[in-house]
């Protein structure tokens, strides 16, 4: 009888949400019974090894003279960034106006060829944009993304289509909802927040709702097509399955062949963090989530367009956690590294071997 | 009973480190640091001296290359994240040479009562026992708990997994304790 109770303070104990009255409670039932002090200070207080000062010196003594002897190898690393970072800013400019002249192309191309004018703004890899729509709708488009939509938009539709992946804050208007194509899915949104994401080399296609509310419809084209509705916090995994063949085929059928697993989660946002793993990559940081080294691996890809090949089996499985708001892919390796990843890298122009 | 006390927010010390490689404000990181450290990685490992090894390599590394801890939000969770990593890249690595079961039974036992009681001494053993048979996460989830004070939220994002899982993983573990001193409880 008291037991169970007993053991229930353990436990708030443990989770350090002891009220002051069960503090109370479990000072007397510790004071009157010598079983439950043992055994509250076997399972409860807190054990740590001591350490002796004079051992704690000696350790940092140790890091300091090691420091001493690679510094000798320092300086050439901390001489090569500085010349990076006094170049970035002229390097940035060139590469913004490199990876603009794409778009302008294109657009005046469809001003002269196509009646519909359709507009389309696009990312290349490790770039990212901020977009307002025609209908005041903003939108995030992540590296090697694309939305297009047409000249009618915000007027007779609110449609466009998605590659790649984007975070969406739909203004609010009830009379023309939203309709967004990606890939398999179409998503209707009346007013919201959410991110959405469907690259067509990646299996997986994801769409993570903020706040408000959206339907998504999977396997569009479909008579029975699957109609989910998700709740603020909520993300849908959708795995494609993607072959490469069907995907270059036009659209006779080939969906039906497609396994789809659709798989539902909260997302329970952690009071330390500010925003999910999920939706992280619009304040320019990369979170990762328990997310295997090769998974990673190609999401740096398109972060810091490069080609990254793991070579070592075993690293490709390792799971990796963690923010990163790094410029240079090196130094997010290196950030890597320090989470205790054991490996090493070579670069070469765009080519990155990790071993 | 201990009370729980603010987190410290180290963020003048690391930036002293990093701008004038200020040997004072690492002592103080360490000091504060590597016991608790040590300690948890210690209940992962098996392995007293091999813990503290990695926690030094990882100290090291800070002090090495600060500039890498100008995005740390957290410095405490950073810290256990890293050494969580490296503990378990280590047990893989060992589990290939079966070093990891020889190690449980070397691994000493702490902190065992001045009493010269014989049940006393079982029970304490018991509970030891016990701990060590918890799942790698489950044991974890309780010493962050129990020895590093740790928070609900602060466990949830050392191990990526939700409050609601890490509150799971102490309800488990303390039913087992629960169990091995099954017949002590009566």
């Amino acid at each position: 009888m008291h037991e169970e109770r007993f053991f229930e303070l353990l436990h708030q104990f443990l989770s350090k949400n002891l009220s002051i009255e069960d503090q109370k409670e479990l000072e007397t039932m510790t004071k009157v019974n010598p079983k439950y002090r043992k055994i509250f200070e076997e399972i409860a207080q807190p054990k740590q090894q001591e350490i002796v000062n004079a051992r704690i010196d000696a350790q940092i003594d140790a890091v300091f003279s090691k420091k001493a002897v690679d510094t000798a190898i320092l300086p050439v690393r901390s001489k090569k960034s500085d010349f990076i970072k006094r170049i970035l800013p002229y390097a940035a400019v060139l590469l913004l106006g490199l990876f603009m002249l794409p778009v302008i192309w294109k657009k005046m191309s469809n001003v002269e060829l196509n009646e519909a004018l359709v507009h389309c703004v696009e990312t290349k890899k490790g770039e990212r944009k901020n977009i307002t729509l025609p209908d005041g709708s903003s939108i995030w488009l992540n590296n090697a993304s694309s939305i297009t939509y047409n000249n009618g938009f915000g007027k007779e539709n609110r449609d466009l289509m998605l590659v790649g992946e984007a975070y969406f804050d739909v203004a609010s208007n009830k009379e023309l909802p939203m309709l967004i194509t990606a890939n398999e899915l179409l998503i209707k949104v009346v007013g919201t927040s959410f991110n959405v994401r469907s690259y067509p080399d990646e299996e997986i296609a994801e769409t993570y709702l903020v706040e408000g509310n959206i339907q998504l419809y999977i396997q569009k084209d479909q008579p029975h097509a699957q109609f989910l509705q998700l709740k603020p916090g909520e993300k849908i995994k959708i795995d494609q399955h993607v072959k490469p063949l069907d995907a270059l085929q036009p659209s006779n059928n080939t969906a039906s062949n497609k396994a789809l697993t659709v798989s539902r989660s909260m997302i329970v946002l952690n009071p330390l963090k500010t925003s999910a793993t999920e939706i992280a990559w619009k304040e320019n940081i990369m979170a990762f989530d328990s997310e295997p080294f090769e998974v990673v691996a190609s999401k740096l890809e398109k972060w810091y367009d490069v080609q990254i090949t793991i070579t070592n089996e075993d690293l490709k499985k390792m799971e990796i956690s963690g923010k990163f708001k790094e410029s240079q892919i090196e130094e997010a390796l290196e950030v890597i590294k320090l989470t205790g990843i054991d490996f090493n890298y070579k670069r070469v122009n765009n080519q990155i071997d990790i071993y | 009973m201990k009370m729980l006390s603010a987190e410290k927010d180290w963020s003048d010390e690391i930036s002293k480190i990093i701008q004038f490689q200020d040997e004072s404000s690492f002592r103080l990181i360490f000091k504060h640091f590597y016991g608790a450290l040590v300690s948890f990685a210690t209940s992962v490992t098996a392995n007293n001296e091999l813990s503290e090894d990695l926690v030094s390599d990882l100290m090291l590394k800070v002090w090495i290359q600060p500039e890498n801890l100008k995005n740390v939000q957290n410095l405490k969770t950073f810290l256990y994240v890293s050494v969580k990593n490296r503990c378990l890249n280590e047990l893989e690595r060992n589990k290939r040479h079966t070093n990891y079961l020889n190690n449980l039974q070397t691994y000493p036992l702490n902190s065992i009562s001045p009493e010269d009681e014989y049940q006393v001494k079982e029970l304490s053993h018991n509970i030891q026992h016990a701990i060590q048979q918890l799942s790698p996460k489950t044991k974890m989830v309780y010493i962050l708990l129990r020895d590093n004070d740790c928070s609900y939220a602060e466990v949830a994002e050392i191990l990526s997994i939700s409050p609601k899982t890490v509150d799971r993983h102490l309800q488990i573990a303390l039913k087992k304790l629960r169990d091995s001193i099954k017949n002590y409880l009566l």
